[in-house]
């Protein structure tokens, strides 16, 4: 539409409603929209003013039929028509007389004297009746018998609305603005823009409006127009550039708002730029330091892994802390409760990795129940939103990157120790404590560097390669993004050289496995096609898919009988030891890299939405989908390899005699939610919207496993092995939710905001079948002048409330199917399972969030502060049940009661702004207060794994015995056991979480924006760690504080504190550090060059991630390490380090 | 028009949500087929599934990795190495093994209430006769008798066949046999005339009243148990629950069979007596000390466990023949429960009252062996025969490790039951037999 000129005379006004009559009629089809401008205009005037060619009559049912000329033989057929003295009569009967066609008409209707000026020699019937019956207001009735009836044409249906067009451009630039939004303010029409900036809005009701339009980066902008009926009004914007906030968009669950309407902070991603100029190598990468209170949490540097992510704190101690994910308003699943059944050499791969950062446009963080209530029962941890990439109409835009990368383990991993004593046997020890009560004597001290040492470190330079391609663009009426992208890495970890050459003499072959001589590695392939249509419009209908294929092949780490680090930090430097085991623990490289894991993904999400606006005032949606996740845990070992000594030593229930576990798992999650949307003017100063829908999600998971062990050589089937298991496991949800949200605005100003949901959830007790989430909310701009000092203000503050679904089965008394075994065979019996809990209810959070956003010095420094206040009552407590009562162990009941607070502050400045130079800075900083205030009458405090949830300290906090003092009693240098005092009681060390972060984001943009340097420095404090690094080597007796002289004596301490008198607190550590996590160096070359490569533009990029840590305190090698990335299981052991990353990347658009 | 027919179809699209709102129960229905409900349980099908899921605990209970029979032979002569903890009876309530899932307090309790439950609900709904009904009776009462005969006084005994759950208080060794005899009681009426159930049930009445010291009501009922007549805990391999954990922890060097142990233990290994049959030991490959000793007895993980039979009952009827001065009854049930395993001569009277206890109790220690009878036996030698504790249960230094055996003479009740308010900690006296 919008290539139409924008002129508002009232001839051309109704031009393109008529295009689509007039254009079948003149048998041009979708041809003329090729012919230029001026050209087509005229043409389709003249179809206008012509006849219509219809089938059947008037009387039929129906009514008669309009058809295209050139589908009609009659009509096409050609005629010679050269009279002199023509009138309509004549023709028609010079027609007839040449193609037998009889013509029946009313003469009042046809006038056939009227004299035409038509010479023609061949011409089609259709053209020549075209120019007959010209502006004579009559139609051509085709009969199935020659006959051909000249009938009245109808009036035309009234138009009694106006349109409104324009174009959008820079103001700076003058360019056009694709994908910037406009809408009419009251009413819920919008159009985006095209290539060149144009919009349209039609069926507009007559009257005087407020139209904006903006875009992310530029200043909105507001035009007062009168729309007049069957006229085209125009109304074009000049963006102006600006960092100011107010004015951008934000996704709820009800539509789209502007960030001034809502009352709670949300943070937002603009993923496309930083994807081009960071190193992000998954959309974790992304998240990591962007958004104030959104804490992610590594499990170690395993290529593949995942991290957690956790919003504003912990929110719960017995259901999961993951926030939702919705990618294009999908409810996507695939993290909690469904991790990998063993853990043999990883932690946890995350759903958020799925997605591919090349095709996400943004990132919102909904972060807490003030934001998140229309979300509902599952929505307490906060709602990450995903959007994807959407083509704009114009021209194709071709999009090829490919990039190139190295890895590297950056750690210095400890040594071990052996103390030989005196006499002829060289494996005879002498720890030091010994030597100092006399019990022996140090004659020489052994190391051994295993992790370290060039021949038997386990790491070398891993590798990851990219390449994609993406095609953007379409028509006003339907536009696309399609992409493509392979991606590869190989982590650092391999088969030491030492112990390859071993492998190949105990194999006698010169060839190993690629998969055991590097066993780390990843191939991910993911594709998206996303199409949007504008049928008509107040009809938008978009659908989006996206599939990844990631297979990842996983090294032995962790803690785990057959981990490289765990191994090393087991080993021992005994002469013995080495030439048994090489100096490796339980078992040592050559040997456990025959067990190969792997995880394969297979992840389709699909959506569909439907926007259609009945009514000016009316808007409605729909959004379906499907979240298809299949992965597979696969672990296999052949017979005659694997780790040799965990059977013997008890680390495992399976030998060297082959096995193999499948362990397949299908999570497959419907979303159905369709509201409406009611926008009203109440007065000229207030404005209304109200908003109600229905949500419905459906989240089933099926996990099958199945394992055998006592394989015959060479083969890895499940069918092949002598002992067979098998089990199976559903978890099914389902939530059925309504809202209604009621916004009222003053002025522009001030909104305030009311809503509440009601859920319904497959998981409550029977006595509870519905929940309630109400929420409140205001926004109030004090400022928006755009200029000054202080160029804008705002002030917020919301309440509301949302839950965490109780486990499904959890509500109710339950049988669990066992095999019992009696005369005769073995039968399925029952045994008494889960003692439910009737009243069972979600888990409910309620949060105050209270907040200013200010835009300085002319939106060049943008700043804001949100205070929080977030508590979780009716919180899920495992009740401990006595054994007496037969059943399960434990019953959910609502009984605790949790608490954070925090204060979040965000700033975004653009320091230099010159046409050769602009420095641009971001801070996001955090501080978290999380406490379990109670449990409920008896419960006793919730013990973890080096973790303890004790009311009045934060949830799983770290609580461990500690060393009081000690004192080298004796003065010989030598601390023993009994020079040792410690604390008889665990007591609280510190948060396993930080409870303060602080990113600096920067970026210096030369040369007119062609070279840009990023960085990021990422700081978290606050929580400690339970480092077992270093604390392993003691246990076997191999750590230098165990043996070597020159330890302190607050080192030797602490270790014989911990191995003999099991006190680990002083191995609980500061984890507290600063991470250089991002440096970047982006060049945009030349036009002239990317035309070189008959490119549009052309970007490289050099970058690096994991540059440098510093620790304070911390005495391994990666405070952010959690062996098992579980909240409540805080190990920091074993695991390997954040790998330093650099990526050299090429991006050409065409 | 157009914007007329929008409103309508909008209507129309608001009905149908309506409608589709209005069925919402169908909607919320998961499906978890994971989990039975009590409403899949209410006819004969499902009775017989809960029969057979309670036995099945029961087995479990006593021959699992972590069941009465392994632990309470640790506890006593008849098991060493392996946990230390009980094995020098010091056990902790907080200790991992009373604590985890396969915990057998748990599962003694799952199988009691297990069995109660479903002997009540389908009294009505088995058919006339079926011995099941008694059967689960009679094994209700054997998890008493197991309690009373291991574990302290003062074990509670919870309901969760009501609702909500009824908390049981401490309950005395005495009143947990008596509590076994009703349940016997009960199932003595309710066997339809099936030999192996009235068997059985004879037997643990036996059982029982030996506990309670009624010897002669104790032979009086076991009179009519033939020798022969054994009840047997069945094992499978696979499916992995129902494992010989006697056969296989034994096999993988967990436990050894002690000779001698802590002094006052039995020579299970050097008597070279056949109900007993071990290997010749060797050092352990735990731990490179302990002679490791494997019991032969079985010979797969499958194998089943003669847990209640006639020998038993024979033995029964010797205890009380010797407590009515009776020795040659004595002598001859005595020999006609060792005439089952052929090659082992006739025993003589030893002469002295205290010779005649020990033989007593070495018998059955011999033909009971790692049955879970062991540690009630020990403990009636101190309560019915006036035995000190440091004379019948392993004293003195451990065998490794330099620590010592020490003062505990039951099993504790695990910490986690001081959920239930009527518990208290002191409730358990671990050092009263």
């Amino acid at each position: 539409m919008s290539r139409f000129p924008t002129a508002t005379h009232a001839v051309q006004k109704t031009v393109a409603r008529r295009v689509r009559h007039a254009l079948p009629r003149l048998g041009l089809g979708l041809a003329l929209l090729a012919i230029p401008g001026t050209v087509r205009a005229q043409a389709l005037a003249l179809a206008e003013r012509g006849p219509r060619f219809l089938v059947g009559s008037v009387g039929e049912r129906g009514g008669p039929i309009e058809i295209d000329a050139s589908s009609s033989v009659v009509l096409r057929r050609v005629v010679s028509l050269r009279l002199a003295h023509a009138t309509v009569g004549r023709l028609l009967e010079a027609i007839s007389r040449q193609t037998g066609l009889r013509f029946f008409y009313s003469r009042d209707l046809v006038a056939p004297d009227r004299p035409v000026t038509l010479q023609a020699d061949s011409i089609t019937v259709a053209s020549a009746l075209v120019a007959i019956l010209m502006d004579s207001g009559v139609d051509v009735m085709l009969s199935r018998s020659s006959r051909v009836a000249l009938v009245k044409r109808p009036a035309p249906p009234p138009v009694d609305t106006g349109t409104v067009v324009g174009r959008v451009t820079d103001r700076r630039a003058g360019t056009g603005l694709v994908g910037a939004t406009v809408w009419i303010d009251g009413t819920s029409r919008s159009a985006t823009t095209d290539a060149d900036g144009r919009y349209h809005l039609g069926g507009v009701a007559p009257g005087s409006y407020t139209v904006r339009a903006r875009r992310i980066g530029y200043a909105y902008q507001r035009l007062d127009v009168m729309v007049v009926a069957n006229q085209q009004t125009a109304a074009d914007f000049a963006l102006a550039i600006s960092t100011t906030q107010l004015d951008s968009l934000v996704t709820t669950v009800t539509g789209e708002r502007l960030r001034r309407e809502v009352g709670h902070s949300v943070g937002r991603i603009e993923a496309t730029q930083l994807v081009e100029t960071a190193p992000v190598t998954s959309l974790t990468d992304l998240l990591t330091g962007r958004v104030g209170g959104v804490t992610v949490l590594s499990s170690g540097g395993t290529s593949g892994q995942g991290p957690r992510v956790r919003i504003r704190g912990l929110n719960s101690f017995s259901l999961p802390n993951e926030p939702l994910l919705y990618v294009d308003g999908v409810l996507v699943g695939g993290d909690a409760g469904v991790g990998s059944t063993f853990y043999w050499g990883f932690g946890r791969v995350s759903k958020l990795n799925d997605l591919n950062p090349e095709e996400i446009e943004s990132i919102e963080i909904v972060k807490g129940p003030s934001a998140a209530t229309l979300y509902g029962t599952q929505a307490a941890n906060g709602v990450i939103r995903v959007t994807t990439k959407r083509g704009q109409a114009g021209a194709p835009l071709w999009r090829l990157w490919t990039e190139g990368g190295v890895l590297d383990d950056p750690a210095t991993y400890p040594k071990l120790y052996f103390s030989q004593a005196t006499g002829t046997d060289p494996n005879a020890e002498c720890q030091l404590a010994l030597q100092s009560l006399g019990a022996c004597q140090v004659a020489r001290l052994h190391t051994l560097d295993l992790l370290n040492a060039d021949s038997t470190r386990p790491f070398t330079l891993g590798f990851r390669s990219q390449l994609g391609a993406s095609i953007a663009g379409g028509t006003p009426l339907i536009r696309f993004f399609a992409s493509a992208e392979t991606e590869l890495e190989t982590g650092p970890i391999k088969l030491p050289d030492v112990e390859a050459d071993f492998l190949r003499r105990e194999r006698g072959t010169a060839t190993l496995p690629g998969e055991q001589l590097r066993s780390n590695h990843f191939n991910k392939h993911s594709f998206r096609l996303n199409l949007a249509a504008s049928p008509r419009h107040n009809i938008d209908a978009s659908f989006s898919s996206g599939f990844v294929v990631n297979n990842i092949r996983f090294p032995q780490m962790a803690n785990n009988a057959g981990g490289f680090i765990q191994n090393a930090l087991a080993g021992s430097a005994k002469p013995a030891a080495y030439v048994a085991r090489g100096g490796w623990g339980i078992s040592r490289p050559a040997d456990f890299v025959g067990t190969v894991t792997y995880r394969k993904t297979d992840h389709l999400i699909n959506s569909g939405t439907i926007n259609w606006r009945p009514v000016s005032w009316l808007g409605t949606r729909g959004t379906f989908g499907l979240d298809y996740l299949v992965f597979a845990d696969d672990q296999n070992t052949l017979r005659g390899q694997g780790c040799r000594n965990c059977l013997r030593e008890g680390f495992s229930t399976i030998d060297r005699d082959g096995f193999r576990t499948v362990d397949r798992t299908t999570n497959v999650i419907y979303t159905a939610d369709v509201g409406a949307t009611a926008q009203f003017g109440l007065t000229k100063r207030i404005t209304s919207k109200t908003a109600a829908g229905v949500q419905y999600t459906h989240n089933n998971l099926n996990r099958v496993t199945a394992s055998a062990t006592q394989l015959p050589p060479g083969t890895l089937t499940l069918s092949a092995g002598t002992n067979k298991l098998l089990s199976e496991f559903t978890r099914d949800v389902i939530t059925l939710g309504s809202y209604v949200e009621q916004q009222l605005g003053l002025d522009d100003r001030l909104f305030v905001t009311g809503a509440l949901r009601i859920d319904e959830n497959s998981s409550f007790g029977r006595n509870n079948r519905a929940a309630y989430y109400p929420k409140v909310s205001g926004s109030w701009v004090a400022s928006d002048a755009g200029s000054g000092i202080l160029s804008s203000l705002r002030f917020r503050a919301a309440l509301g409330v949302s839950g965490i679904t109780p486990a499904p089965q959890t509500a109710r008394t339950l049988f669990s199917a066992v095999t019992a075994t009696l005369p005769g065979g073995n039968v399925p019996g029952v045994t008494l399972g889960g003692l439910g809990d009737a009243n069972l209810k979600p888990e409910r959070s309620r949060e105050i969030e209270l907040g200013l956003d200010a835009g300085l010095f002319g939106g060049r420094l943008n700043a804001e502060l949100t205070f929080y206040d977030r508590r979780a009552t009716d919180a899920l407590v495992a009740r401990t049940l006595p054994y007496s009562l037969g059943g399960v162990r434990t019953r959910l009941e609502n009984i605790g009661t949790l608490l954070n607070r925090g204060l979040e502050v965000s700033l975004s400045a653009r320091v230099i702004e010159r046409r050769a130079l602009t420095w641009d800075v971001q801070l996001e900083a955090s501080g978290n207060r999380n406490r379990l205030v109670s449990l409920g009458a008896g419960i006793p405090p919730g013990v973890g794994t080096g973790t303890r949830n004790q009311p009045g300290y934060p949830l799983f906090g770290l609580w461990e015995r500690t060393v009081d003092s000690y004192s080298d009693a004796n003065g010989d240098g030598i601390i023993t056991p009994s020079e040792i005092a410690v604390s008889n009681d665990p007591v609280f060390l510190g948060s396993s979480l930080p409870t303060r972060s602080l990113t600096l984001n920067t970026s210096v943009s030369l040369f007119r924006s062609r070279l840009r340097v990023g960085a990021q420095l990422d700081y978290r404090g606050g929580h400690r760690t339970f480092d077992q690094n270093n604390l392993r080597p003691c246990q076997s007796g191999s750590c230098r504080e165990l043996n070597d002289p020159s330890a302190s004596l607050e080192d030797q301490a602490n270790a014989l504190a911990a191995v003999v008198l099991d006190v680990y607190g002083p191995y609980v550590e500061n984890a507290e550090h600063i991470r250089f996590r991002e440096l970047s160096l982006s060049y945009a070359a030349s036009e002239g060059f990317a035309k070189l490569l008959r490119a549009r533009s052309l970007n490289v990029t050099l970058s690096a991630r994991n540059v440098a840590l510093w620790t304070f305190g911390f005495k391994s090698w990666d405070p952010d390490n959690n062996m098992l990335a579980q909240d409540n299981t805080n190990l920091n052991f074993a695991t390997q380090a954040q790998p330093v990353i650099g990526i050299l990347r090429l991006t050409l658009t065409y | 028009m157009w914007q007329m027919r929008g409103i309508r179809r909008g209507i129309g699209f608001a009905v149908t949500l309506a409608i589709g709102a209005c069925s919402k129960n169908d909607i919320l229905t998961p499906d978890l087929p994971d989990f039975v409900f009590p409403e899949d349980l209410e006819d004969v099908t499902g009775g017989t599934a809960v029969y057979a899921g309670a036995v099945s605990d029961l087995v479990v209970a006593m021959t699992g990795s972590s069941g009465v029979v392994l632990y309470s032979g640790l506890f006593t002569d008849e098991l060493f190495n392996g946990s230390r903890d009980w094995d020098i009876r010091n056990v902790s309530p907080d200790n991992s093994r009373l604590e985890e899932g396969s915990s057998p307090v748990l599962l003694l309790h799952r199988a009691r209430n297990s069995f109660e439950i479903a002997a009540r609900k389908y009294a009505s709904i088995f058919p006339a006769n079926d011995p099941r009904i008694g059967e689960m009776w009679a094994l209700a009462g054997m998890t008493y008798i197991v309690f009373g005969e291991n574990w302290c006084s003062g074990m509670p005994f919870s309901d969760r066949s009501v609702e909500p759950p009824v908390y049981g208080g401490p309950t005395t060794t005495a009143v947990m046999f008596q509590t076994a005899l009703e349940r016997l009681t009960t199932a003595a009426t309710l066997t339809g005339g099936n030999a192996r159930i009235t068997n059985l049930v004879a037997v643990l009445r036996g059982r029982a009243l030996l506990n309670a010291g009624q010897f002669a009501e104790a032979a009086q009922a076991v009179a009519n148990v033939p020798t022969n007549f054994s009840y047997d805990f069945l094992h499978a391999n696979p499916p992995a629950r129902q494992l010989n954990h006697i056969y296989l922890q034994n096999q993988r060097e967990e436990y050894s069979v002690p000779n001698r142990e802590g002094v006052n233990g039995l020579d299970f290994v050097t008597a070279a007596d056949r109900r007993v049959p071990v290997s010749t030991p060797r050092p352990s490959a735990s731990d490179g000390v302990t002679p490791q000793v494997f019991f032969l007895k079985y010979t797969s993980a499958a194998d089943p466990v003669s847990m209640v039979n006639g020998i038993e009952a024979r033995l029964i009827q010797a205890e009380a023949a010797l407590r009515a001065s009776d020795l040659a009854g004595w002598l001859g049930r005595l020999n006609e429960a060792r005439g089952t395993v052929a090659g082992l001569a006739p025993l003589t009277d030893p002469g002295s009252a205290t010779a005649r206890v020990d033989l007593m109790f070495r018998e059955r220690a011999f033909s009971l062996f790692l049955t879970g009878h062991r540690l009630g036996d020990l403990r009636r030698l101190v309560r019915q025969y006036g035995r000190s504790a440091e004379s019948v249960y392993p004293v003195g230094p451990y065998h490794k490790g330099g620590v010592q055996y020490g003062q505990q003479v039951t099993l504790q009740v695990p910490k986690i039951e001081e959920n239930n308010p009527s518990f208290h900690p002191g409730d358990c006296k671990v050092t009263t037999p």
